[in-house]
C-alpha cells in the first residue's frame, strides 16, 4: 500500500489556486497535489486543507469550480476560533499554525509571490517556526518533493 | 473529499472521490456496505498496478455502490481544470 507519512500538511490561499492555473505546467502540479491529498497516512483526503472563507467569496467562473478544488485542496469551514479575527490573511495564518498543533506537526502554507510577503509580516507570523510560507518556484519545488516521495514509496511496492 | 453532484429523488446522492486503488479494495474489504456495481468492476480495480489513482463514482444510498473508476490521467485532469 502506498501510504506516506508527509512532512507537513499543506494549506493554501485563493490566489494560490488562481496562480496555479496561469502556470504553463498546471496539470502536473494539479496531478502532484491530488496524489499528495489522496496518498497521506495520516490525514488521508484532508492532507491538503484550505477554509472556505477563502473560496466562498470569488469567482469560480474564473478558476476552478469548488468540485475542482475539492479534488486537491480539501474545502473546510472557518473553525469558530477564526471568528474572532475580521482580517482573511490573518485568518489563514491561524489557521495554519492551529493546524501545525497536530500530526505531523509542521504546515506549508502556499500562496503567492505578490502575497508572500504580506503574510510574512502578520504580527501573528512572527516568531513561528512550524508554518512555512512559500510561492512561486519554491511552492512548485515542495510540492514536487512530497510527490517524489509518493513516487519512490509506489515504485519500492511495484517491485 | 465528497463532492455531491445531485441528488436523485430516491435520496441517494452520486459522488466522486480520488482514492488510490488499493485503498479502494481496503474499504471494499473492510464495509459491508461498501458493494460493485458489477463483479467485473471489482476485478478491474484489482488489476491496476499499486498506487494507482483513481476516480471513484460512488452512489450513496441504502449502500455505497462503486458505479465507476477512472484512472487519473493527463486527459481526466485537462478535463477537470478546464484546459
Amino acid at each position: 500500500m502506498v501510504s506516506i507519512t508527509y512532512s507537513h500538511r499543506i494549506i493554501c490561499d485563493y490566489d494560490f489556486l488562481v496562480w496555479l492555473l496561469k502556470q504553463p505546467d498546471k496539470n502536473l502540479i494539479y496531478s502532484q497535489l491530488l496524489h499528495i491529498k489522496s496518498s497521506s497516512e495520516q490525514w488521508k483526503r484532508c492532507h491538503n486543507l484550505i477554509l472556505s472563507s477563502e473560496t466562498d467569496n470569488n469567482d469560480y467562473s474564473k478558476t476552478l469550480t469548488p468540485q475542482n478544488i475539492s479534488a486537491i485542496f480539501k474545502i473546510v469551514g472557518d473553525p469558530d476560533f477564526l471568528s474572532s479575527y475580521k482580517d482573511q490573511d490573518t485568518k489563514n495564518i491561524i489557521f495554519a499554525i492551529k493546524m501545525a498543533d497536530e500530526r505531523p506537526f509542521k504546515c506549508c502554507f502556499l500562496t503567492t509571490p505578490e502575497k508572500e510577503a504580506l503574510y510574512r509580516q502578520n504580527k501573528h507570523y512572527m516568531g513561528i517556526s512550524s508554518v512555512e510560507i512559500a510561492s512561486g518556484d519554491q511552492a512548485k519545488k515542495i510540492i514536487r518533493d512530497f510527490f517524489s516521495v509518493f513516487e519512490y514509496k509506489r515504485e519500492q511496492e511495484r517491485q | 473529499m465528497a463532492i455531491a453532484m445531485f441528488s436523485m429523488e430516491s435520496e441517494e446522492s452520486i459522488i466522486m472521490e480520488f482514492e488510490l486503488s488499493e485503498d479502494l479494495i481496503e474499504s471494499y474489504n473492510n464495509n459491508k456496505d461498501i458493494v460493485f456495481l458489477d463483479l467485473q468492476l471489482k476485478n478491474i480495480v484489482e488489476k491496476f498496478p499499486v498506487g494507482t489513482l483513481l476516480q471513484v463514482t460512488k452512489k450513496i444510498g441504502s449502500s455505497i455502490q462503486i458505479l465507476g473508476v477512472k484512472e487519473v490521467n493527463n486527459s481526466l485532469i485537462s478535463s477537470m481544470i478546464g484546459e
